[in-house]
């Protein structure tokens, strides 16, 4: 009697466990990084205006990037666009992204594409990866200082199911203004 | 113990209808039918219908002298963007200094109109839209958290009540009123 009851426990866990699984958390953030310290050290050199080209499947494209802080420096806002010469058309893309506290970033773009991503540094490497959601691929961003007021942006994507493997779909280098 | 196997039949026939109704739905919505009626739909929402009546430069009748609040089409309008600058609406806010500032981005995640919050206190804040006539609400996902309720009180003239959201109504903390400035 007792085991069944355990056993009838631990099923519950794992119903309950399986229909809260697909329940996305909120992203909710009231962190702030140590005021007296550079909340933005790790994105100076990425601060500033850039344009630069790049090339993909997506076609030929020439670009601007605007890095900038905002709201008293609590946010820091990064404004893309690019204008892509494809095999029939014209398209001008336009991406914003919003990086908040706590190495998090929400990117809206006029495609109606929403990300939410998580932050990581590596040296003179910042990298966006956009958090796995089911039956959609994984973005992730890549910014490399190569000095000299210059920098290498890559998008990377990896369609579903192989959400770990990355494939290069615009790449170039961009150069500070 | 005949009783406990019936239940633990139960719940495993449970779990297996919820997981098998889960693969339906993306099979569903993998159908060029339900991909139409998706874009559709999400094509309906990025009408912005509901926030019409609250778009252009408001002028906010708060303690700040030139406070207010924006709201523009961004991101060739895939996005609303409020740019607000009156400091009584940081309420739940630590401060509510002359320089407070906030930025909120309105977007269509799915099929669900969203927003998130940022101010110059370093709050991020994810609400979900609900929308009335000439009524928009940000209900935070978060109930202790604050939500805000744009409403039209005549012609060019918006109150906005930001408090805590119950399941049926705002409990508002503080509520001013403002008056359009352009569109």
């Amino acid at each position: 009697m007792r085991r069944n009851q355990i056993l009838s426990c631990l099923l519950m866990v794992i119903c309950v466990s399986a229909i809260a699984v697909p329940t996305k958390k909120p992203a909710e953030n009231t962190t702030q990084r140590g005021a007296g310290a550079d909340r933005w050290k790790e994105f100076r050199f990425l601060i500033g205006n850039w344009s630069g080209d790049g090339a993909g499947p997506a076609g030929q494209g020439l670009g601007d990037l605007s890095v900038e802080t905002d709201l008293n420096e609590t946010i820091l806002k990064m404004t893309n666009v690019q204008n892509f010469t494809g095999k029939d058309r014209k398209t001008t893309y336009r991406g914003t992204m919003i990086v908040s506290a706590g190495s998090k970033a929400l990117f809206l773009d006029n495609e109606g594409h929403v990300l939410h991503y998580n932050i990581t540094f590596g040296p003179k490497t910042i990298t966006f990866l956009s958090q796995p959601e089911p039956n959609s691929p994984r973005f992730r961003f890549s910014y490399l200082d190569l000095g000299g007021n210059q920098m290498k942006c890559s998008l990377d994507i990896a369609p579903p199911p192989n959400l770990d493997k990355y494939m290069i779909h615009v790449s170039g280098t961009a150069t500070k203004k | 113990m005949r009783r406990m196997a019936a239940v633990t039949g139960l719940i495993i026939v449970l779990v297996l209808s919820v997981m098998a109704q889960t693969n339906k739905e993306l099979e569903r919505a993998l159908t060029p039918d339900a991909m139409k009626t998706f874009q559709t739909e999400r094509a309906r929402l990025y009408q912005w219908d509901s926030f019409k009546f609250l778009m252009g430069e408001w002028k906010t009748k708060g303690t700040a002298a030139n406070a207010g609040f924006e709201v523009t089409s961004s991101l060739d309008g895939k996005a609303l963007i409020i740019s607000n600058t009156e400091p009584s609406l940081a309420i739940a806010a630590r401060s509510k200094s002359a320089n407070y500032k906030s930025l909120t981005f309105v977007y269509v995640e799915g099929l669900t109109q969203k927003a998130t919050f940022y101010d110059s206190d370093g709050r991020v804040l994810t609400y979900n839209v609900q929308a009335e006539p000439r009524k928009v609400a940000l209900v935070s996902a978060v109930p202790s958290h604050p939500s805000m309720v744009f409403e039209e009180t005549t012609e060019g003239a918006v109150s906005i009540a930001v408090g805590q959201a119950s399941r049926t109504k705002l409990v508002p903390q503080a509520k001013i009123q403002a008056v359009r400035v352009s569109k």
